[in-house]
């Protein structure tokens, strides 16, 4: 184990001038001092984290990427942040996001795009952009973000690292931004799987690390969605091809299966997407958070004004959110997205009931260019089609990476709700196996 | 002319509906010092489970006014821009009841939501103490006769509330009333508080819509509030259209059982059910009774003094001197040193002429003032009760005289255990300790079944 005061001091070095854009907030000064006390037989002792900036951290800034929230110092620290810390890790500092998570690219930030710390001009993928960038520029070994429709799992595709979008509930949400309530939770992205099963260990409670022992290929049953192999880029399909011949060749064995329901997919996650954020969104009217505007104004007038900081994307999602809920489009947009959802869990449910996960590419393509999509939402969001599934059905999935020339590929792992710990454990064949 | 009620009742629990925050606004030493990153909303901060205590409360309101319980109900977010919301939903429950009926008003449905805060437009500031403080809202069908109807069926609620315990009485009833006359539009007033203040906000609202329409003019769908000093109805704001607040069930929180909760809930009397029992019991009309529910505690009072003692000369007691008593000292019963029990005994002895009406009354205010009234009793009589075991003799005698009354007890009537100790005691001569021979039937009654 290496000191955790000497933990930090090379992460700082790491860091340097952060090239990436990876971080919002570094708290320097605070992380030594928090070393210094650290106990060195804590389950996390030495491990240096960063924590994306929807996660509240008591008297640290919290600006979820938005101008909005910018000066908003959080009044109290979030369950999963301070697990973490009771755990032992030292907290660096807040990360860069897209705005409210509401992006794939990490291009939404009001503060900047991150860079992919692999190829600095390309995307980290996001939302969690600067959780993937911080762990793949090597400063901290362990990075907290959050995924609603594959904000953990996409930077974790395009930054070559580790990273578990758990059961839906399985750690508390307490201290986590809202963006989309039904959809989203805290998650753990590390440098190799058993990084992100040590947090787990921490996050939620013991047996993440042990269900990693002796894991095998031999026996292990793989469903591989039909759906999930199609339309992928070459350089995407090629590697998870190989990656699934690698694991059948030791002993797996790969069941074919059908998610007929998929191709709703990606319309009913945007539409609950969209419906939840606008709601959530309510809060942000200038009067506690934001620049109001001027005074003796109407309070209408006035959260108007406040409400125009936010950026494009937000903007878009907060209209066709009201849009989706309004007592004349419910039934049609929303209401529909609720019957898709709950079509697709069965359909999962039943894709899961022979096998014990499924298997695919995490991301249908490697990381993009830094501008390449973010002026067309629909090709943005056309990336998410394979992510959204696990967070409509509320189950657990990781992405873990793939032996590759050139930009990362991630492997995603999907399992039945509650048996995470076997998701990891299967991520820990295939990187054992094609990693 | 068309009336209906929607009422807001605070409710008495101790924290706040989604928070651990005290819920007792009215008692907090400034403004938002009650308050949490919860109940004000801040980014990420996510609701605790409902406290069961507020929809406890809704269930039992329900069931005392004879509505049809709902086996569930969602937590919805109402969504509205207004300064005195923390996060600009407002966080209200599906019916935890339908139907059912008060003071002859037929009922639409009662619900549990979450206060917002205070906000004062002219000062520009907000006060989130009260936000999440719980609320019951019961709505009525717009069925109310007329003003004075209107107030009634205020004053019959605030009397099951009271029986019930579950509202906070220092922060009253708030009603948004709404009147329309025949070929007019429907016109809401706002938050007007108290059952005086609503008939007089609805005769001055139907007064003024008769004018407009007398004056060949339209009376347009608006929302006004009250102003009690001028008692007259003033306009807020239009309302051509019906707002859309896009209800959508809160992710955050798991819809409550209901059904659960209610089997938890031991089953009682409806309020008003028993002022009629008891009205019968004491010879009296269910108006006069109804001092007697104001307070559970009254009612066990009464219906306890009633078995050991003249019913008439129990009511006159307990609706005089006891409550003359509770008056003076603005505590109720249940908070006072005087338990019904000790009532009972009072107006046994009182019965039995062993004390005479001006030393009952000083022993009551004896007993409110230090407690201690059985014994001060005893004292007074200058004797001490019969041994314990004459007291299960009378109870064994007096079950074998009633066998009807045994019979009720079994088949889940408790009431008849009150009747067999005043047989009991009867066969003591009035001599024992009320409680002490109470214990002693019910031992004989489980022992014997």
């Amino acid at each position: 184990m290496t000191h955790p005061v000497e933990a930090v001091e090379r992460a700082l070095e790491a860091l340097g001038a952060d090239p990436w854009n990876a971080f919002l907030h570094v708290d320097a000064e605070g992380a030594r001092e928090r070393a210094r006390r650290v106990d060195p037989a804590a389950p996390l002792a030495g491990v240096v984290a960063s924590v994306k900036d929807n996660l509240a951290w008591r008297g640290h800034p919290m600006t979820c990427g938005s101008r909005h929230l910018a000066g908003y110092v959080a009044p109290y620290t979030a369950t999963v942040v301070a697990r973490l810390e009771a755990a032992g890790a030292v907290i660096l500092g807040k990360t860069n996001m897209d705005e409210f998570a509401a992006g794939s690219s990490g291009e939404t930030s009001a503060f900047g795009p991150t860079r992919n710390p692999r190829a600095p001009d390309r995307v980290p993928g996001g939302s969690s952009s600067g959780a993937g960038a911080s762990v793949a520029a090597g400063v901290v070994g362990l990075a907290l973000g959050s995924d609603t429709g594959g904000s953990i799992r996409c930077p974790a595709s395009f930054c070559g690292a580790a990273a578990l979008k758990p059961t839906w509930g399985l750690l508390s949400r307490h201290g986590l931004a809202d963006l989309a309530m039904s959809l989203e939770g805290p998650a753990p992205l590390a440098p190799d799987v058993a990084g992100v099963a040590r947090a787990m260990d921490a996050l939620s409670g013991p047996g993440f690390s042990e269900a990693l022992e002796g894991a095998a290929p031999e026996g292990l049953r793989v469903g591989v969605p039909r759906e999930f192999l199609e339309g992928l880029a070459p350089d995407v399909e090629r590697p998870v091809r190989d990656a699934l011949r690698k694991l059948e060749s030791r002993g797996a064995r790969l069941v074919e299966v059908g998610l007929p329901s998929a191709r709703h997919a990606l319309a009913a996650y945007y539409v609950l997407n969209y419906a939840e954020l606008a709601s959530a969104m309510m809060r942000y009217d200038g009067l506690r958070y934001g620049e109001p505007g001027p005074e003796n104004e109407s309070y209408e007038a006035s959260s108007a004004q406040a409400r125009a900081a936010f950026g494009p994307e937000v903007k878009r999602r907060i209209l066709l959110g009201t849009f989706v809920t309004s007592r004349e489009e419910r039934g049609r947009w929303h209401d529909a997205a609720v019957r898709a959802r709950a079509a697709l869990a069965r359909d999962v449910e039943r894709a899961l009931a022979g096998v014990d996960v499924l298997a695919g590419p995490t991301m249908p393509v490697r990381a993009f260019r830094l501008g390449e999509r973010v002026d067309d939402p629909r090709a943005m969001y056309a990336a998410d089609v394979l992510t959204v599934l696990a967070n409509l059905a509320r189950v657990p999935a990781g992405s873990v990476p793939l032996r590759v020339e050139g930009l990362p590929v991630g492997f995603q792992v999907m399992g039945r709700a509650g048996e995470d710990a076997g998701v990891l454990r299967a991520m820990r064949v295939v990187e054992e196996v094609a990693g | 002319m068309k009336i209906g009620l929607e009422v807001h009742v605070y409710l008495a629990t101790r924290c706040k509906l989604f928070c651990r925050c005290r819920a007792d606004f009215l008692a907090s030493p400034r403004p938002n010092a009650r308050i949490c990153p919860i109940c004000s909303g801040q980014p990420g901060a996510k609701p605790l489970a409902p406290n069961a205590a507020a929809f406890e409360s809704g269930v039992r309101l329900a069931r005392a006014l004879g509505m049809d319980l709902r086996p569930r109900a969602r937590v919805m977010r109402k969504h509205y821009f207004y300064p005195d919301s923390p996060a600009n939903y407002q966080r209200t429950g599906e019916p935890v009841a339908t139907g059912g009926s008060l003071a002859g008003v037929p009922l639409t449905e009662l619900h549990v939501e979450e206060d917002p805060g205070a906000y004062d437009a002219e000062a520009g500031l907000v006060d989130y103490d009260r936000a999440g403080a719980p609320l019951v809202e019961l709505v009525t069908e717009p069925a109310i006769r007329d003003p004075a109807h209107a107030r009634r069926f205020l004053q019959e609620l605030r009397l099951v509330l009271g029986y019930l315990g579950v509202h906070r009485d220092a922060a009253g009833l708030k009603a948004d009333c709404n009147a329309s006359l025949a070929g007019g539009a429907r016109v809401e007033v706002k938050n007007v508080h108290g059952a005086r203040n609503v008939e007089r906000a609805l005769e001055a609202e139907i007064a003024r819509q008769r004018g407009v329409i007398a004056s060949g003019g339209a009376v347009l769908r608006e929302t006004r509030g009250f102003d009690d000093a001028t008692g007259r109805t003033v306009a807020l704001r239009e309302k051509e259209t019906e707002a859309d607040y896009r209800h959508l069930p809160d992710p955050d929180v798991a819809p409550v059982d209901l059904a659960a909760l209610a089997r938890r809930l031991a089953p009682e009397e409806a309020p008003l059910a028993r002022r009629a029992r008891l009205a019968a019991l004491a010879g009296v009309d269910e108006a006069a009774a109804s001092v007697l529910v104001e307070e559970r505690a009254l009612a066990d009072a009464f219906e306890r003094a009633a078995a050991l003692a003249p019913p008439a000369l129990a009511f006159g007691f307990v609706a005089r001197d006891v409550r003359a008593e509770i008056e003076y000292r603005k505590t109720p019963l249940t908070e006072a040193l005087v338990s019904p029990e000790d009532v009972a005994l009072l107006v046994e002895a009182l019965g039995a002429a062993r004390i005479t009406p001006q030393v009952a009354t000083r022993l009551l205010r004896q007993g409110f003032d230090r407690g201690g009234l059985a014994g001060a009793l005893a004292e007074e009589a200058g004797r001490s009760g019969p041994a314990e075991g004459a007291l299960a003799a009378a109870a064994r005698e007096a079950m074998a005289a009633n066998p009807k009354a045994v019979a009720d007890w079994r088949a889940g009537k408790a009431t008849a255990v009150n009747f067999l100790v005043g047989q009991a005691m009867r066969r003591l001569a009035g001599r024992a300790d009320a409680n002490a021979l109470r214990a002693a039937v019910e031992a004989a009654l489980r022992e014997s079944d």
